[in-house]
């Protein structure tokens, strides 16, 4: 962790992508420096470009230049200003620090509740039994303890998320990365998982992203609200 | 640790899809089967050519009477009387070192006298040595020895298929029985043991099943008079040992063409020659046959890569969540592979077991001689899993590069 207790600094960050013969700027310049625990709603338009933050944040995608500092380490850097991470590296971040929540849930259709959750943990080559324990454990947290041996496709909207969620925790993660958590989901399922990312973020302290085109779950879930246009941070 | 957890996660998606996994499956157990079976069918044939050839003696060489036209003698007889004795004594004048000898006359002749009907049988008029030169085993009584021909014994040994259809089963019950040949009864004093036909060789050891094997003087006198032009059908000689049999074959032939005038009146026959020339057809073969059998396992190969590469399409979305909880791309390319080589080699195991009992089950359908083929069993199990490297590869690789943020908007 940086001095101060960044969880996360990004400096001058620009993201260009080449269409065709076209070059075609997403991000502009994006400082940004979130403090350990801390929780930060992202809100914007389509195309605003906090998808692509995002991702850059989750480290699944590389900034065009700029640098970015994750627990006080460098991730990316500009060119010549010290040595790029490889695939490797890049793919150890992401398991070991680094907790994914998506939109559509993304979970594994022909593995059960468990080892959808157990997943994270055999990339950190955790041991089979440990692996279930934990996965267990998580989705008691997340109320699925009946749930374990359950195929995702026998479960609802929110409870999917429920094991997302879990998942995402497999590997005890520094920053939680979500990216519009409750959009699948109907009313009351939207209540159930704002409830629980607050329950983990006191129970884990976790630092927390979340972007979401919803004021209200924005309002919920962030200590502070960053809304983006075309590519920048709203002053 | 990782290779458990790669097969785990690999057979998760093989139960997952039974019946595209089934079908890339089919196709290696295609070409596997088919390597086996036909390797297991060479190695039968082989193992048979061998042993029928070896039971012809492998350091003998026959030197066999061609038969003439009878419009021809007239002309031939002044310069070659056909094979005869004299021929061997010819050969040991000019090879002092040549080994053991024996030599037959072989003809057709009704054998009469026996219990139901009369049978047409090759009647062998033979030297005593001819049982050992021949490879020729009694299974009851006693083979024909030298002293039977010296005092012209009228005794006779029966071939084992001769013997059984005229006789029955009971071997000790033939052995002391007279049979009529021609006008003269003989006693019936060993039955052979069955001879393995080899067809196409030129001296088939099949004859003997149909023959009663008679003294050499004691035929000639009584029932096989020596014909117009040759005095014997076959001369057989010992070399040394089986190194020197090729040579001593080309040694042979200018020394009896010499004595015969020119007149191509015989042929040599080295079993161990024609079972080099087997050896070197049936390693042909097996060339061919594997060739066959290789583009089958390629077409094998090429549909696990269809498959594979169909099976990363629709798990496009599968690979971007791997990657964001942490796979690297080695991690991704490594459970592709993981996955083709797990369906070649399954593949492989499969078709090793259903090509045997094909190649088994052709064997008893057209009384072929099948035999495990070891090393071709190895060779198409490590071909398996090299195809499933091979063949798999591209698709991992493929697999692997997939941007991962791209693959996450396939959900």
């Amino acid at each position: 962790m940086t001095p101060g207790g960044a969880a996360l600094e990004l400096d001058g960050v620009t993201r260009t992508y080449r269409r065709g013969a076209v070059d075609v700027p997403v991000l502009h310049g994006i400082d940004l420096r979130i403090a350990a625990g801390e929780r930060v709603a992202i809100m914007g338009r389509s195309g605003s470009g906090k998808s692509t933050l995002l991702n850059i944040l989750g480290v699944l995608d590389q900034p065009t230049s700029g640098s970015y500092r994750l627990g006080g380490a460098t991730v990316f850097c500009p060119p010549g200003g010290g040595p790029q991470l490889d695939d490797r590296a890049l793919s150890l971040l992401r398991r070991t620090s680094i907790g994914f929540v998506f939109q559509s849930f993304h979970l594994l259709s022909s593995m059960t509740v468990v080892e959808n959750v157990g997943l994270p943990m055999e990339y950190a080559h955790v041991a089979p039994e440990a692996q279930r324990l934990r996965a267990v454990e998580l989705l008691e947290m997340v109320g699925l303890g009946h749930r374990l041996d359950h195929r995702p496709n026998e479960l609802s909207g929110g409870e999917r998320q429920r094991v997302a969620i879990a998942r995402a925790l497999a590997n005890r993660p520094q920053v939680l990365l979500a990216d519009e958590p409750t959009g699948a989901l109907d009313e009351k399922a939207q209540q159930v998982i704002l409830e629980l990312f607050s329950v983990v973020h006191q129970r884990f302290g976790t630092t927390m992203i979340i972007v979401t085109h919803d004021e209200k779950v924005a309002r919920a879930l962030g200590d502070r609200v960053l809304r983006m246009s075309d590519g920048r941070f709203a002053s | 640790m990782i290779l458990r957890m790669q097969l785990r996660r690999s057979l998760g998606q093989f139960r997952t899809h039974p019946l595209r996994t089934s079908l890339a499956l089919l196709g290696m157990v295609l070409g596997v089967g088919s390597v086996v079976g036909m390797m297991s069918i060479g190695e039968g044939a082989q193992q048979e050519i061998v042993a029928n050839i070896e039971a012809l003696g492998g350091n003998v060489i026959h030197i066999k009477a061609k038969p003439i036209a009878d419009e021809r003698i007239a002309e031939l007889v002044n310069d070659s009387r056909g094979l005869s004795r004299e021929d061997l004594r010819a050969l040991r004048s000019t090879f002092p070192g040549l080994g053991r000898a024996a030599w037959a006359r072989i003809s057709s002749l009704g054998v009469t006298d026996l219990p139901s009907t009369a049978y047409n049988a090759q009647i062998v008029a033979a030297s005593a040595g001819l049982f050992d030169l021949h490879r020729l085993k009694v299974k009851a009584g006693r083979p024909l020895i030298e002293l039977d021909d010296r005092y012209g014994r009228r005794v006779v040994v029966l071939g084992a298929d001769l013997a059984k259809n005229a006789f029955g089963d009971d071997d000790a019950q033939i052995v002391g029985r007279r049979i009529r040949l021609g006008y003269a009864y003989f006693e019936v004093v060993g039955v052979l043991a069955h001879k393995a036909s080899v067809r196409d060789l030129p001296l088939d050891p099949g004859l003997y099943n149909q023959a009663v094997i008679v003294p050499f003087d004691a035929a000639i006198e009584e029932i096989a008079p020596v014909d117009a032009y040759k005095e014997i059908d076959v001369l057989s000689v010992e070399v040394e040992s089986l190194e020197q049999t090729l040579a001593a074959k080309l040694a042979v032939g200018p020394v009896i063409r010499a004595r015969h005038k020119g007149v191509e009146d015989f042929e040599l026959v080295a079993p161990e020659e024609i079972l080099q020339q087997k050896r070197a057809t049936q390693a042909i073969l097996n060339l061919v046959l594997i060739s066959i059998a290789a583009i089958s396992l390629l077409v094998g190969g090429i549909g696990v890569m269809n498959i594979m590469l169909a099976n990363i399409m629709e798990r496009i979305s599968e690979i971007g969540l791997r990657r964001a909880i942490g796979a690297s791309r080695a991690d991704i390319r490594d459970q592709f592979l993981v996955e083709s080589v797990i369906i070649c080699f399954a593949g492989g195991a499969i078709g090793v077991v259903l090509g045997y009992a094909g190649s088994f089950a052709v064997g008893v359908a057209f009384d072929l001689q099948v035999a495990f083929a070891w090393e071709a069993t190895l060779i198409a199990f490590g071909l398996s899993v090299i195809t499933g490297l091979t063949f798999g590869l591209w698709p991992a690789l493929r697999a692997s590069a997939i941007n991962p943020v791209e693959a996450l908007l396939h959900g």
